[in-house]
């Protein structure tokens, strides 16, 4: 019999001590970037009950369970309101997984590595940007692997979104309502490549040319036919005091217009309430939003490993639950000993539909684990919960340089006051749009005008 | 747990087989590959349907001819005083309300019918017939395309169907071809022999001019889209059929010179949020675009030409006087060989840009003047003016006996025909509606034909009364007469230049991220159409200005942002349709107080051609709302011009699911909103178009 010695209220206790004296430092038994940095390994800095789900039920729940209706009141406290209420009322299940440890299987390997390197060299200037001990722009890794605020998360997340110095994702995207029929099919792709904070792609740290520039992203649509060539690219300043430049082709016109760059909060589909502004839980530049707090910590349930479907030949992923059992992605989740909650208000988007939002983060490498934003009346409004995986797996392996390739795969998107579900995904082709990572070719394939305008419709 | 997608057919590897394989292509498909080529392809079906609220069909057709059924007084003049005098005159039609008799009796649509047939009183024949739908058509579109990584084929099919008939009202040349003179246009005849060719494009000596386009009577199937793409990093190019666009403004193309429009189906007059979706047209071509740096891309093209495609006669949108027979001289003219192209740089430098532009092409265009009808046919002997004419020819002019002046005529840019023209009124206001001068062009009909001299047509100057006397003489003679007129093309350079700039005031404010941009072009020395339709076009430099400024504004937290649009545009010598301003704002003739168009001043003496000055000035209004999740979207756009014309068009549109869209729009035409003389605007060409849209769209 194992003694468990630092039992579930211990962590309970911590989390909320330190909640009390305003104080962030991640890791219950010891600093989790010091375990990192020693071992690469964080089971150092957390007790056994927050490494396993059997530790945190104490046998109630084991690996490979499934969590559903029946069970779920087990770990209400580790899931969203809307994840818990999906699970109870709609039929929603969650497969669990053993917790990932190994700090390398969750990011890109170079991004963890830069991490490690480049700990403690960056500091915000005086216009709240990122920066290095010279003023210069970051230089990749996270700048704030040990934060102590909810800015330095949410900077990091904005500075690098896909952890990758270039990400092509082709996507495809379903929207179910409440009566469980997928309503609105669409599929696209997804580009964003980084002009600084380079860890991969030559030149690095900074494109020299670009280096005023914080990343290139476009999204384009190739389905329906009605969105067919539908595209906007986004230029980001590195400065984020400045709102990016937004230009779309317009199917209809064929040719490239000029959007005006607050346009972050309008749905990005018929269909859906996908806006720009939600990309990566932090879609907008970092001074745009503030107010940015600490509102929780406390372990996770959150989707990290095993996501990748290895089985379908493009990735495609199953589903389950709901009236017609397609409205919620087959999950995989596992226990995430520690996540970071942190509020943040868009202060200068005086229109705009949401009055906060609430992000999870994982204190151990600080991924976005998940996210609710709230209308004007400070009502929940929709619900963001994904997954991430390395992209190995029965047998099959998908690279990214000399490491398997890590991204997310799934994403469920809730709109809480309607119960329209959006659920997106990651394929490994659209129309021959194909997923990779860290290609620099990407710029001239999907991130210029002249890109919108070739893949815009003919 | 259930599966995205279950293979229902098997693995087989056929190409039916692969496209059944998986139910995702149901909705548009891609997955599979041909020749080593990753395939793909998508598209919808669309039923469309405008229904008539005008009450009246396009004035410019036969059933819409506002002289149909209104009786007006003719009185032929006489040549040798230069038709200043009426023939016959002080000679009744009556006595006491008894008919004298007459030499010959009353021919179709005439009563009131003088002793020696020098005047009467002229019903045209061919009645009023109002149509209950403007428009309905069946619409398949398919986009292909195969790619080979850097390499691509893509293609969009456009496939359009219209059965005729179902509320329509088709006039039929062949009716009215036992009487008068008959009915030999001498145009194609598909377009002018009998019913109305919806989607027909032929051109004098050619069916069918287009290479990737096959077309008929009901039918169109064409390639907006055939070509080849090859990518090589920051260059493109394009090789085939396609289509290029330019320009930050929409509706008004200044710098979007590249291509004509298709206004078959629909003119102008569909969803108007789709700018020029479904009319621009394409053509075969190489386009290279070059993403210079970062912010600057260069975009050329070199393409065949291709005309901007008019709509033919008494289809339900022609704007071309059915009294007249088009000849289009594109492919005897060799236009087909020739070829348009042209260079555009953009500089995009975050809040501002600038553009500058240079096409050297056939303007799309065209111009177009009086020409020889080539139609052999007598005047009708059935009346005593067209007897006396005939003999005159003969024996005056050497005509061979039997033919009267039907070598004359074949000569002249008139042939006697029952859908011609039949009264003075009718003539000056079909010429005033276009923006022609309805004197200038008797007397360029006259001078630029000595054929026409030679059947006694002199020039009148400007004397409305003798024009009036001289039309009504060889109106009465010929039992109506057809214009002919050809339509040529002609080599223009224009030069354009633009720049923009974004706005950045307090966020959320109207004045925060306002879009406005300025373009402007200038064309020395283009070719119009003289407003008297003569020989020597009419060269004049122009001027195109434009203003637009864009804006989304989120009124409300939890409703999405509104799109509203403002744009003016300057011409300086032509309006919208390419029509010189000196043509506009003339009044009617007529000698009785006839008024064929009430919202047109009419008298003996009146105001041809006036003209307005300083330009023609144009502005649009435009405002989208979606809904939460933009399954509704409510819009409003306006065209106004400023000298009195207003088109106004709200809209919904409602996407109930993915592959469904349904969309309701009203379109509203007022030609004679102010400024008193319809004529003043371009508006009045479409007056008779109010209709309530619906289209019905499914997407695979």
């Amino acid at each position: 019999m194992r003694v468990i010695k630092y039992d579930r209220n211990f962590s309970r206790r911590h989390f909320l001590g330190q909640a009390a004296r305003g104080v962030l430092s991640a890791g219950v038994l010891m600093p989790v970037w010091d375990a990192i940095a020693s071992t690469g390994d964080v089971s150092k800095a957390y007790p056994d009950e927050l490494l396993s789900i059997e530790g945190y039920t104490r046998g109630k729940i084991k690996t490979g369970d499934e969590i559903n209706a029946s069970n779920v009141e087990l770990v209400k406290d580790l899931l969203e309101p809307i994840r818990y209420e999906q699970i109870l009322k709609n039929g929603r299940k969650l497969r669990i997984t053993k917790t990932t440890t190994d700090i390398m299987r969750l990011s890109p390997w170079e991004y963890t590595e830069a991490t490690l390197k480049n700990s403690g060299k960056a500091r915000f200037d005086a216009t709240g940007n990122v920066v290095t001990g010279d003023g210069q722009p970051w230089i990749g890794g996270n700048p704030f692997p040990n934060p102590t605020n909810g800015v330095e998360l949410f900077a990091a997340q904005t500075l690098s979104w896909g952890r990758h110095d270039a990400s092509f994702y082709a996507v495809k995207i379903n929207d179910v309502n409440v009566q469980g029929e997928s309503r609105f099919h669409y599929a696209g792709g997804w580009a964003e490549l980084s002009a600084v904070a380079r860890v991969s792609m030559d030149p690095k740290p900074y494109w020299p040319e670009h280096k005023d520039k914080l990343r290139y992203q476009s999204v384009f649509f190739t389905a329906p036919q009605q969105f067919r060539g539908t595209s906007f690219l986004n230029i980001w300043d590195y400065d984020q005091n400045k709102f990016p430049e937004l230009y779309g082709y317009v199917a209809d016109f064929h040719r490239v217009r000029q959007f005006p760059s607050d346009q972050r909060f309008e749905p990005l589909l018929p269909g859906t309430t996908l806006f720009l502004s939600d990309a990566w839980a932090a879609g907008d530049p970092l001074n745009t939003w503030g107010n940015f707090k600490i509102v929780g910590r406390g372990p996770f349930l959150g989707g990290l490993s095993e996501s990748w479907n290895h089985a379908d030949p493009n990735w495609e992923h199953t589903m389950h639950g709901g009236p017609k059992g397609i409205t919620f992605w087959d999950s995989t989740v596992e226990l995430v000993p520690e996540a970071i909650i942190v509020e943040a208000e868009p202060i200068k988007y005086p229109r705009a539909p949401i009055s906060k939002k609430r992000v999870w983060f994982d204190a151990r490498n600080q991924v976005v684990l998940g996210m609710v934003t709230y209308d004007r009346r400070g009502l929940p409004y929709r619900s963001f919960d994904g997954a991430y995986s390395l992209y190995e797996g029965g047998g099959q392996k998908f690279m990214d340089g000399k490491h398997p390739y890590w991204s997310w795969t799934h994403v469920t998107c809730s709109d809480i006051q309607t119960g329209r579900v959006t659920r997106l995904e990651q394929v490994k082709n659209v129309e021959g749009h194909v997923s990779a990572a860290n290609d620099p070719t990407m710029y001239d394939k999907y991130l210029t005008q002249s890109a919108l305008t070739r893949l815009g419709a003919v | 747990m259930k599966r995205v997608k279950q293979r229902i057919c098997g693995a087989s590897m056929s190409l039916a087989g692969v496209l059944c394989i998986s139910p995702a292509f149901a909705g548009g498909g891609a997955g599979f590959q041909i020749f080593g080529g990753d395939v793909t392809y998508n598209g919808f079906i669309r039923q469309e349907d405008a229904i008539n609220t005008s009450g009246v069909a396009q004035q410019a057709n036969q059933f819409g001819d506002p002289e149909n059924g209104r009786p007006i007084n003719r009185v032929a003049g006489d040549p040798f005083t230069g038709y200043k005098t009426s023939l016959g005159l002080g000679l009744p039609a009556n006595i006491g309300g008894i008919p004298l008799p007459t030499l010959l009796p009353p021919t179709p649509g005439v009563s009131n019918l003088n002793l020696i047939g020098t005047s009467d009183t002229m019903t045209r024949f061919i009645p009023k017939r109002d149509p209950e739908m403007n428009y309905h058509i069946l619409r398949f579109e398919l986009s292909n395309s195969i790619s080979w990584g850097s390499f691509s084929i893509q293609s969009r099919l456009r496939v359009v169907g219209d059965p005729g008939g179902l509320g329509y009202r088709d006039f039929d040349a062949r009716e009215y071809a036992n009487i008068g003179a008959g009915n030999i246009p001498g145009g194609p005849p598909r377009q002018f022999g009998s019913t109305p060719d919806y989607f027909g494009y032929s051109v004098d000596g050619k069916q069918n001019p287009l290479l990737f386009e096959r077309s008929g009577r009901n039918y169109q199937v064409d390639f907006p889209a055939l070509f080849a793409q090859w990518t090589n990093g920051n260059v493109t190019v394009r090789a085939g059929n396609q289509s290029v666009a330019w320009g930050q403004l929409l509706f008004f193309r200044i710098m979007d010179t590249a291509n004509g429009l298709d206004l078959r189906r629909h003119l102008i007059l569909g969803r108007a949020l789709e700018e020029y979706a479904d009319s621009r047209e394409s053509a075969p071509g190489l386009r290279l675009t070059w993403q210079a740096t970062d912010t600057i891309s260069v975009d050329t093209f070199a393409q065949q030409f291709i005309p901007t495609i008019l709509t033919n006669i008494n289809t339900p949108y022609n704007i071309i006087p059915s009294q007249f027979t088009l000849h289009d001289r594109y492919w005897q003219d060799g236009g087909y060989r020739k070829v348009n192209y042209g260079i555009r740089i953009r500089d995009e430098l975050g809040n501002y840009n600038w553009q500058a532009m240079f096409t050297r092409r056939y303007n799309q265009l065209g111009a177009i003047r009086w020409t020889k009808s080539l139609v052999n046919t007598p005047l009708p002997n059935s009346n005593v003016l067209g007897a006396a004419f005939n003999k005159y020819c003969e024996l005056a002019l050497g005509s061979p006996l039997g033919q009267g002046c039907g070598p004359q005529l074949a000569q002249s840019p008139l042939q006697a025909s029952s859908t011609g023209l039949q009264t003075a009124e009718e003539w000056f206001n079909a010429a005033s509606y276009i923006k022609l001068d309805g004197l200038g062009g008797l007397n360029k009909a006259v001078d630029d034909f000595p054929a026409s001299q030679q059947v006694l047509g002199q020039d009148i100057g400007r004397d409305p009364v003798a024009a009036g006397n001289e039309l009504d003489a060889f109106f009465m003679a010929s039992e109506g007469l057809r214009g002919h007129i050809e339509r040529k093309y002609f080599q223009e350079n224009v030069i354009g230049l633009g720049g923009g700039y974004v706005t950045e005031g307090e966020p959320g404010s109207l004045w925060d991220q306002l879009i406005i941009n300025v373009e402007a072009t200038y064309t020395p020395h283009r070719t119009y159409t003289s407003v008297d339709l003569g020989h020597d076009f009419t060269k004049q430099n122009e001027v195109q200005i434009g203003l637009v400024m864009e804006k989304y504004q989120r009124f409300f937290e939890s409703i999405p942002a509104t799109y509203m649009v403002f744009q003016a545009l300057h011409q300086r010598s032509s309006d919208l349709a390419g029509l010189l301003l000196k043509g506009y704002g003339s009044e009617n003739y007529s000698a009785t107080g006839v008024k064929l168009n009430a919202n047109v001043p009419v008298s003996t003496n009146p105001k041809i051609v006036p003209g307005i000055h300083g330009g023609a000035n144009y502005i649009v209004l435009a405002a989208l709302q979606p809904t939460d999740a933009y399954i509704f979207e409510f819009s409003a756009a306006a065209l106004i011009d400023v000298q009195g014309g207003v088109l106004f068009q709200p809209a919904l549109q409602w996407k109930p699911r993915g592959n469904m869209t349904v969309n309701a729009f009203y379109n509203y035409v007022n030609g004679h909103a102010f400024n008193g003389n319809a004529n003043k605007n371009l508006m009045s060409i479409l007056e008779d178009d109010d209709e309530f849209n619906v289209r019905l769209s499914y997407q695979f």
